[in-house]
């Protein structure tokens, strides 16, 4: 036969198939149409509470929020079914990622409460249902949900009862999501039998599972009160009326606040503890129902004039891992006011909403007073920090990449480091501060990169000349040069925890020694914040979001470097080598910056052969009473050195003495049987009285030789550094492990935890000790570390992430049958 | 025409048949009267021999210096190696003890295998003494020019060996999957018979190995892959035909493990002297690395493990505490001949040798043993547990045997129950080149270094039931395992050994020999069966 003839046999053959592929969903379609009815859209709100019938918000909700958030929470939640408001099990779920590092094009926002005000339109942006919207019958209820066929799938086929987690679970937070409608769902059950909801989990209890069926029977509808109280409307107009005032002056300070706050979860004083607000920019003025502009950053320009702040109420449940909140106190306003409206300063004019403007702070804001802005920020450091490492950016390998595991934060003191006061130097060197954000997306990764790291040598440069004139005696900083916290706020230390693919940030300094510090001022901070919050775009491209990891190591050096300006000059470039060790990395070093800075002495005079030790030490000294976080866990010199003030707290009682001093030696363990561990383990104590039981975290801190490269982490991994830290309560949003131990059994744990070599005896010890996956307790240990959380922390408090949560091991497999 | 063909044929056949039974070279056994030609040729020989003083360049290979010979054992075959040049003729003199007159042979290669009724002379006349065997190397037909000499004493034992032996033999290098398998052939043979060992096991395509035979050579026990089940293994008793059935197989799977772990094998798996328990290893994970040498093919060790013992009566599995500790592995464990303790090696587990011990890799490596046991070295020491009718006890390392700075392991009591023999070596567990056997007092003492050990790999030992005799496997002449025999007396000293060449093949190396209670022919075939 000529190869036309066999060419145009393939094209037949490729066409029959496509036809008969669509034809099959079409048949399938039709079938449900014949059915089922036609899908249509339901109106699902009821106007009150119905009498005698089971309620989404007091029945339905719990059972969701506790067995479903802890997936189905965030923007990484599963098929973006998200499950904690009624609006988002209505909305249904996507086939499309959000977190898509290889997207050419960026994707169009998928907000809930925001990109979208009704089903319809979630709909056209091909979310599907999965509850029923066809014929509102009984059975095409069932037929037609998948959350009922989920759950039914479940209780068919139950997790099976095992010690290991089946291999058939893939717990990978980047696998291949299956988002089944429910015409599709005969395939999937065939397919996956195992994965009924909860996925990879145990299911539902038997009156949870038949309260849901019973919504759903009912036509899954919902009454949800959406208004505010009494008091809280008060709350509210009070702040709204502060933040739409009109002079310019008051306009730029609400922009300047309202970008800051964007990701807020506000919560005032007077209100409730579970109450929060977004502030959002509206269509709407005050009094009006709030109508959200739905602009990607908050700088954005809105697209209307005039707009309004508002304060819209969090509706959904409080997942801890986007659970920012912010204090909005009683003093918060006279603060306000006092820190931009107490200066003598004019604002002329009202800067634009032009991205080269807008995404560079050093420009919008450059009228009001920088020590204002650096105050503003410094009141709230930990919130601030928090909204990065909180904030969509903050996922994955890569993107966390950019930092150590484990290292203290403090501040320069807004009194004496003049660069974060000195308005005209900062608005002169604004150029040099601009971020990548003004990109947008592109793909032009390398040229942006380069860029961006002449403009913040050039910054460098600048900072560099300005200190030199300013210190012609060439004497650097001393310790007044850091923050204090002006004797009685809080945020004057920080640490961060990275657990792989996501990070913790905790006040005081808590931890053994770190390798690395940063000290922080004003054009650092702001920097990083609109890098990382502001402007950052989580349906951004590929190159949006390279560039924004890529300019993040500047911005780590520059912190990093801050830090070792204290330090005697002689030993700056030894500990510089440390942290960046191998050729590479020294290379990475000098192409991003060179030794800026460095050439000035340190205004402290050392005392120890262990400068990095005493420098952090004299910090928590000069930090004071504001130093309320005494770290006395860990610390451990060595393994005989046992702090002897564990296990003498006052206020503690027996139990929690001798769990502490029984922890402690966990903190001396270091090396290769660390990388065993999970990264972070959730430690529940039992003492026999429910209320008396205790939380503790378990932290594993990985070390690297170095920060500079965005792949090959495993290749510069320097396993004998690792280290644990065990901090009371609880630290991390993804729990890896639950261990739940008898208070008379912790002397025990600790040893057997010390013991852990292998992944075999790591399996022994989590037979003892451990809540895996198929562990008949699991809901209940899960259920108590959120109510124990709570307790804690009424305020900051929500339900954590389980999709980290790992198995105990895989089941080995030798290659070799003899 | 046709009938001077058949003459010539017949004439180059009877030549032939002439020079094949004089192939042993003639000999002078001067107790005999009769004499002729070779007695002159020796007389002057001997002349010269006299006065001869330099013995360079000739040694003999075998017998070894002082060699025991079983009074049983067919001839072996005497070899040399003479470094002179244009030799072409030997003498060999066997001299005698007793009053006995020597004997005396020629031989034109570096070999003599003398018959059986000279060896039988040898053997009757060096039990009380000594025989001393010299080789004198010459030149020249009619001069006689004495080159090169040395010479050895031999002795032959009083003990019978009175058992035979039962082995395995396997084409190197070592690898796995069905064609491979078919190749390896199982023999029973004894020392005493001048044929081969019988074939008694061949053609089976799965793993079969650790094998042991009861006491009274009533039953045996064999490790075997069953229906794909590699923790299979077989008791049965011994008959003329052994057709194995599911009835006969037990598997190791049956004992319970952890859902981390891999399947088990029933590693170095071993039937009590009586034949009422099974003691193995379970819940192993097994390092296993194959390397570019095919003497020493393999480089393995358990990396974790604890044991278990089976009840053949019951059919149950139980763990025996005291060796079943998870912070070690305890392994290769061996019976003594009253059943009531019994040995093992031990040492911390090693599973951070795997690079994810979920997913097990054989290795495939391009170097030899000893790169290999560079980067994974390991050491264990041997214990002894109570065993207490399964109640296990706690474990006592054997002093002597444990904690020496070198690997120690193979265990074997002696049959009663005065002795351990156990192979040492640098590290390692199995087939490594510098394993050499010690014996030790079986209560823990001083450990003493064994004569027999060749230069190259001694392991894979096995006691006579009698207690006098010792089987090992050894490489020194060749990569291919031999198995080797040295005498023990009751002060545990034993003799430079005897090698079992008829039990040998070229291109298959002799390994797991063990001696056996029962008579060569006891066993013919075994099969396995249709069901």
């Amino acid at each position: 036969m000529p190869r036309e003839g066999v060419m145009k046999r393939k094209h037949i053959y490729w066409i029959i198939a496509v036809v008969m592929l669509s034809g099959c969903g079409m048949l399938r379609d039709a079938r449900f149409r014949m059915n089922y009815g036609p899908v249509q859209p339901v109106d699902r709100q009821l106007g009150a509470t119905v009498p005698g019938q089971v309620s989404f918000v007091d029945d339905v909700q719990p059972i969701l929020n506790n067995r479903c958030d802890v997936c189905h929470g965030c923007y990484d939640a599963p098929c973006q079914l998200r499950l904690t408001s009624f609006d988002g099990l209505d909305r249904g779920g996507s086939n499309v990622l959000v977190y898509n590092a290889t997207r050419l094009l960026p994707d169009k926002p998928t907000r809930l409460f925001i990109d979208a005000d009704s089903t319809e339109q979630w709909r056209k942006m091909k979310f599907h249902p999965v509850l029923n919207e066809r014929d509102q019958t009984e059975e095409a209820h069932l037929e037609n949900s998948v959350l009922n066929l989920m759950l039914q799938l479940k209780k068919d086929n139950p997790l099976p009862q095992t010690e290991l987690l089946p291999g058939d679970f893939d717990l990978n937070i980047d696998r291949n999501e299956t988002c089944a409608t429910a015409e599709e769902f005969k395939k999937y059950k065939k397919k996956y039998p195992l994965w009924g909801m909860p996925y990879a989990l145990p299911g539902l209890t038997e009156k949870e599972h038949q309260t849901i069926v019973d919504w759903i029977k009912q036509g899954a509808r919902a009454y949800v009160d959406v208004e505010a109280s009494g008091q809280a409307l008060q709350v509210i107009d009070q702040w709204e009326n502060f933040f739409n005032r009109s002079s310019l002056k008051q306009q730029l300070v609400a922009r300047y606040i309202y970008e800051h706050l964007f990701i807020a979860h506000i919560h005032f004083e007077s209100l409730p503890d579970r109450e929060f607000y977004r502030l959002v920019r509206s269509k709407t003025p005050p009094g009006e129902p709030v109508d959200e502009i739905n602009s990607v950053r908050p700088f954005d320009d809105p697209g209307v004039e005039p707009f309004y702040y508002r304060l819209r109420r969090v509706n959904s449940t409080i997942v801890v891992k986007k659970h920012t909140v912010y204090h909005m106190t009683r003093h918060k306003m006279s603060r306000y006011e006092e820190l931009f409206f107490s200066d003598d300063y004019e604002v002329e004019k009202l800067p634009s909403y032009k991205t080269k403007t807008a995404a560079n702070p050093f420009k919008t804001f450059a009228d009001l007073p920088a020590r204002s802005r650096y105050q503003f920020i410094l009141d709230d450091a930990h919130f601030f920090v928090m909204c990065f490492i909180k904030g969509p950016v903050c996922r994955g390998q890569i993107a966390l990449n950019v930092i150590n595991d484990h290292f203290f934060v403090a501040f320069f003191d807004p009194d004496n480091d003049t660069i974060s006061n000195d308005s005209e130097f900062l608005s002169g060197v604004s150029d040099y501060l601009s971020i990548p954000s003004e990109k947008k997306n592109n793909i032009r990764i390398m040229s942006i990169w380069y860029e961006y790291s002449r403009k913040q040598k050039k910054y460098l440069e600048a900072k560099e000349k300005y200190l030199v004139e300013l210190n012609p005696d060439n004497i650097g900083n001393n310790i007044n040069y850091i923050w204090d916290g002006d004797g009685h706020n809080d945020n004057t230390m920080l640490t961060v925890f990275r657990h792989f693919d996501s990070a913790t940030v905790v006040k005081g300094f808590v931890g053994g020694i770190p390798k690395t510090g940063w000290i922080i001022d004003y054009p650092l901070i702001e920097r990083i914040y609109y890098l990382l919050v502001a402007g950052f775009d989580v349906f951004g491209n590929f190159g949006h979001q390279t560039e924004t990891r890529l300019y993040m190591d500047f911005l780590r050096m520059e912190g990093e470097k801050n830090f070792l300006s204290f330090l005697p000059k002689d030993i700056r470039r030894q500990i510089l080598a440390d942290w960046y060790k191998g050729a590479k990395a020294e290379l990475s070093d000098s192409m991003h910056n060179s030794f800026h800075g460095l050439e000035r002495r340190t205004g402290i005079i050392y005392e120890t052969d262990d400068p990095k030790k005493e420098f952090f030490e004299k910090i928590m000294e000069h930090a004071g009473s504001t130093n309320i976080f005494a770290d006395t866990l860990n610390r451990c010199a060595d393994e005989n050195d046992v702090n002897q003030n564990v296990g003498h707290n006052a206020d503690a009682g027996v139990d929690e003495d001798r769990v502490e001093h029984a922890l402690q030696k966990l903190a001396c363990i270091h090396g290769p049987q660390i990388q065993i561990v999970p990264d972070v383990t959730f430690l529940h104590i039992v003492t026999g009285i429910p209320e008396r039981d205790l939380a503790y975290t378990v932290v594993r801190n990985k070390a690297l030789s170095n920060n500079s490269f965005l792949f090959g982490e495993s290749r510069r991994r320097i396993i004998k550094d690792d280290s644990l830290t065990i901090v009371k309560g609880h630290l991390g949003n993804y729990p890896n492990a639950f261990c739940r131990i008898p208070v008379e059994r912790i002397d025990q744990f600790v040893d057997e935890y010390g013991k852990i070599k292998d992944k075999l005896s790591y399996y022994y010890f989590a037979k003892e000790f451990a809540i895996g996956r198929t562990h008949p307790d699991f809901w209940a240990e899960a259920d108590w570390h959120y109510r124990k959380f709570l307790a804690d922390s009424p305020v900051e408090g929500g339900q954590f992430d389980l999709n980290r949560f790992g198995r105990i091991s895989e089941k080995a497999d030798m290659e070799f049958a003899w | 025409m046709k009938n001077k063909i058949s003459i010539i044929l017949i004439l180059f056949i009877s030549i032939l048949l002439y020079s094949c039974a004089h192939r042993n070279e003639p000999y002078w056994d001067s107790q005999d009267e009769k004499s002729g030609n070779i007695e002159k040729q020796v007389r002057r020989l001997l002349e010269k021999t006299k006065t001869f003083q330099n013995s360079s360049g000739l040694t003999i290979t075998y017998p070894y210096n002082e060699t025991v010979f079983p009074p049983e054992i067919t001839a072996p075959v005497f070899t040399w190696k003479d470094t002179n040049k244009n030799l072409s003729r030997w003498l060999i003199t066997i001299e005698f003890n007793n009053q006995r007159k020597p004997i005396y042979a020629f031989s034109n290669e570096q070999a003599w295998a003398p018959s059986k009724s000279v060896w039988k002379i040898i053997k009757a006349n060096s039990v009380q003494g000594q025989a001393m065997v010299s080789v004198t190397g010459y030149t020249g037909k009619d001069a006689y020019t004495v080159i090169s000499q040395d010479m050895i004493r031999i002795s032959t034992s009083t003990d019978r060996v009175d058992a035979s032996i039962f082995y395995r033999q396997v084409k190197l290098p070592f690898a796995a999957g069905k064609k491979y398998f078919k190749q390896i052939k199982w023999r029973l043979g004894d020392i005493s018979s001048e044929a081969k060992p019988s074939v008694v096991m061949e053609n089976i395509s799965v793993c079969a190995s650790c094998h042991v035979f009861s006491k009274d050579g009533t039953r045996f026990s064999m490790e075997m892959n069953y229906r794909n089940d590699s923790a299979a293994q077989f008791i049965t008793s011994v008959s003329k035909k052994v057709e194995l059935t599911q009835d006969d197989f037990i598997t190791w799977d049956d004992f319970p493990r952890p859902e981390i772990l891999p399947e088990t094998r029933g590693l170095f798996a071993k039937m009590s002297p009586g034949g009422k328990y099974i003691v193995s290893t379970v819940n192993e994970i097994a390092y296993m690395a194959l390397t570019s040498d095919p003497a020493f093919c393999q480089l393995f060790f358990p990396t974790y493990g604890i044991l278990a013992w089976y009840s053949v009566d019951e059919k149950t599995f139980h763990p025996l505490p005291g060796a079943d500790n998870k912070d070690f592995i305890q392994t290769d464990p061996t019976w003594s001949g009253d059943e009531k303790y019994i040995a093992f090696s031990r040492t911390e587990t090693r599973n951070e040798y795997h690079e994810d011990i979920t997913n097990i890799q054989i290795k495939i490596e391009d170097t030899d043993i000893y790169e290999l046991n560079k980067k994974f070295p390991i050491q264990f020491n041997i214990y002894r547990i109570a065993f207490n009718d399964g109640e296990g006890g706690t474990p006592e390392p054997v002093k002597g045997a444990s904690f020496n700075g070198k690997s120690n392991y193979f265990p074997r009591y002696s049959p009663d129950g005065k002795w351990i023999v156990f192979t040492r070596s640098r590290t390692g567990i199995m087939l490594q080149p510098d394993s050499e056997l010690y014996i030790v007092p079986s209560g823990g003492g001083e450990a003493r270094r064994m004569r027999c050990n060749r230069a190259l790999f001694n392991s894979w030992h096995s006691w006579s039931p009698n207690g006098k005799w010792l089987l090992f496997s050894s490489k020194v002449n060749t990569p291919y395992t031999e198995i080797f025999l040295t005498h023990v007396d009751e002060n545990g000293v034993d003799s430079p050994p005897v090698c079992l060449s008829q039990f040998s093949d070229a291109m298959y190396a002799a390994n797991l020999p063990e001696f056996v209670n029962i008579k060569p022919d006891a066993i013919e075939k075994i099969v396995i069966g249709e069901k």
